[in-house]
């Protein structure tokens, strides 16, 4: 008897009571159906946070002082210009600028009566090569603009909106007002970018400050200040940001003569800790999967047991006419084969609708990977397998005389 | 001579049934020859049915030899007992014994699936055996929808479908009207006069009649065996 034809009658069996094949492969179902959902819902949140990675850009490595460190009081750990250039030396840096974070300030709207807060961020022109943003009209803060403490400014669209109530080429040149605790000033403005979070902003209209970019200079200057928030740069080779960041933090330590005052972090490192937590849980519903699948699998066993017991007769006429115990023993386990199959299949089409959904609710895209199909169909053919088995060899090894006497 | 096609010397069956030891059969000796028609009887308990477990390579015997066509089958194992079953025997039981799920000629290819026989070829020789006890309208019924001559009638063609040396029938024609009766026991006549050597279990000394042979068991032992002196033919009963 060839194996296609097994699985023809198997299918027969099978078919011929559909609710009781429905009731023994639920469990299967759910189990596959778990797996295929979290995996879906867990590789479209992952595809989608290496994207985020991808654009912040993986190489990417930012330097600061240890935050449970009192950064203010104790003035010789931080970080400072002087800092930036000692590192701006070392090898292996592609670009690095420092990063001045000013929020105390405020910046005057349309309307005179308005105004809104500021955040203002001082950095050298190897910002906009590391944070790659897309310019609209005009030009970056130069090594000019830094040299000459210039009063000038990068600003966003929303801001040119908000501030000029247009934003096209006409705002390059015009004037902005920005007010600190030292008094205002005013800032040409040399560039307009894109907004990159303008979709999440328009929904909390003035809950967001305006986001500027000044030269470095400038910055401590407007803010009477000389300390950074941090340093950002990128390694020429991604794959050596490890041996970098330890460089760098040996080379810090070794200006300030402290130890352990500060952290390089690359994006690549941020990404694993994030995916280790998706990792986590994925796992934890997967062993909950496992387990639904073992209890479906006793279930599988079970019903196989009584179809055994059914169907003695029937193998005592098989064997009479010449069935081997191997053909009896391969006819039950395809059959078990067939029904966690089923249960498979089921489980994968469930799974990918229940991930539809979840991922929806969550907001993340779901992806049914070739992958989790693949492991979908091995696991529940390895269940019809294990524990189709047991039921087959006892119908194998039943007596002939007595099977065929069973009423 | 023609050729011995079974041979049985001091066949012993014995069985335990809790403390008792049940001698089933006690001393068999047999030997039936190619194309002959031998009916065994003898009441319930006198080793009849086990006998013909025995000789449908469905039980081991306890001691004695069994040869069947050349083959000694007492030293076989399950596998072996099986191959046997499905090329050297073909079974025709009292309870027609068909697979309720498959058709008429399905039942009649099982055998030949089991001994690796190709689809078509199987196909070919299913709707021979069909047609030659007369089924070749209904290949395609299911067991229910078959009268009980007819049912009995497709087992015939499932046994002989993998050209057996010997047919075993036990009491096939003990669940069938006296019409199916004279059908049934006329297809086994015409097989006879083809060559075919057939056993058959029956505990109806009138159909024995229709036989070439009488062998008769009593505790386990043949106790006589004589030939059939005015043996009926079927046909001209049917008239």
């Amino acid at each position: 008897m060839s194996i296609f034809e097994n699985i023809k009658s198997a299918f027969k069996n099978v078919f011929s009571n559909k609710m009781r094949t429905f009731l023994t492969t639920l469990g299967i179902i759910i189990g596959i159906a778990a797996v295929i959902a979290i995996t879906s819902v867990g590789n479209g949140s992952q595809a989608q946070i290496t994207e985020q990675f991808d654009s912040l850009g993986v190489g990417r490595i930012t330097v600061s002082l240890r935050s449970n460190s009192p950064r203010n009081m104790v003035s010789a750990d931080a970080l400072t210009y002087d800092d930036y250039e000692k590192l701006k030396e070392m090898d292996g840096i592609k670009s690095i600028s420092p990063v001045y974070n000013g929020s105390n300030a405020s910046v005057k709207l349309l309307d005179p009566k308005e105004t809104n807060n500021a955040s203002i961020t001082g950095v050298t022109p190897d910002y906009q090569s590391i944070m790659a943003p897309t310019m609209l009209y005009g030009r970056y803060v130069s090594d000019s603009d830094v040299e000459a403490k210039s009063k000038v400014v990068v600003i966003n669209d929303t801001t040119a909106k908000k501030v000029f109530g247009y934003c096209d080429q006409s705002v390059i040149g015009k004037k902005i007002s920005i007010k600190t605790w030292q008094g205002s000033s005013k800032y040409t403005v040399i560039g307009i970018s894109e907004n990159s979070n303008a979709e999440t902003e328009s929904l909390y209209e003035n809950e967001y400050p305006e986001r500027m970019v000044i030269p470095i200079t400038s910055a401590f200057r407007l803010f009477n200040r000389k300390t950074l928030a941090n340093i950002i740069l990128v390694a020429e080779d991604a794959d050596n940001a490890d041996a970098l960041c330890s460089a760098i933090t040996d080379k810090l330590s070794e200006i300030h003569k402290n130890s352990d005052k500060y952290t390089a972090e690359s994006a690549a490192e941020q990404m694993e800790a994030l995916t280790e937590v998706t990792g986590t849980v994925t796992m934890l519903i997967s062993g909950v999967a496992a387990i639904s699948l073992i209890v479906g699998g006793i279930g599988v066993m079970n019903i196989m047991l009584v179809t055994v017991t059914e169907r003695t007769r029937e193998i005592g006429i098989r064997k009479s006419i010449g069935a081997k115990n191997k053909d009896i023993m391969v006819q039950f386990v395809v059959e078990a084969v067939i029904l966690t199959g089923i249960g498979g299949i089921l489980g994968v089409i469930f799974g990918w609708g229940f991930g539809m959904i979840a991922g929806n609710i969550m907001g993340v895209s779901s992806v049914v990977s070739v992958n989790s199909v693949f492991m979908a169909v091995i696991i529940s053919t390895a269940i019809g397998i294990i524990f189709g088995v047991y039921p087959a060899r006892k119908a194998a090894l039943l007596d002939p005389i007595e099977a065929l006497r069973y009423e | 001579m023609s050729k011995v096609m079974i041979q049985i010397e001091n066949l012993k069956k014995y069985y335990t049934q809790g403390a008792l030891q049940v001698k089933a059969l006690d001393g068999v000796s047999l030997s039936v020859e190619e194309g002959e028609f031998v009916s065994i009887m003898g009441s319930s308990g006198s080793g009849k049915s086990t006998m013909m477990n025995v000789l449908g390579c469905l039980d081991q015997p306890t001691d004695g030899t069994f040869t069947l066509d050349g083959i000694d089958v007492s030293k076989l194992k399950d596998t072996g007992l099986a191959e046997i079953r499905n090329k050297k025997i073909g079974f025709v039981f009292q309870t027609f014994n068909l697979l309720p799920k498959l058709s008429a000629i399905e039942n009649v290819e099982l055998p030949m699936a089991y001994s690796g026989v190709s689809m078509r070829e199987r196909h070919k020789r299913a709707s021979e055996a069909l047609e030659k006890v007369g089924l070749a309208e209904r290949m395609r019924h299911k067991p229910n929808e078959l009268s009980g001559g007819q049912r009995q009638r497709v087992a015939i063609a499932r046994a002989l479908v993998n050209k057996p040396s010997i047919l075993l029938a036990d009491e096939p024609t003990g669940n069938l009207d006296s019409k199916s009766t004279f059908e049934i026991i006329d297809i086994f006549q015409k097989l006879n006069d083809e060559g075919a050597t057939i056993v058959m279990v029956t505990h109806e000394p009138d159909v024995a009649q229709y036989t070439k042979r009488i062998v008769t068991f009593k505790d386990g032992r043949a106790v006589s065996d004589e030939l059939v002196k005015n043996r009926v033919i079927a046909e001209e009963e049917m008239r």
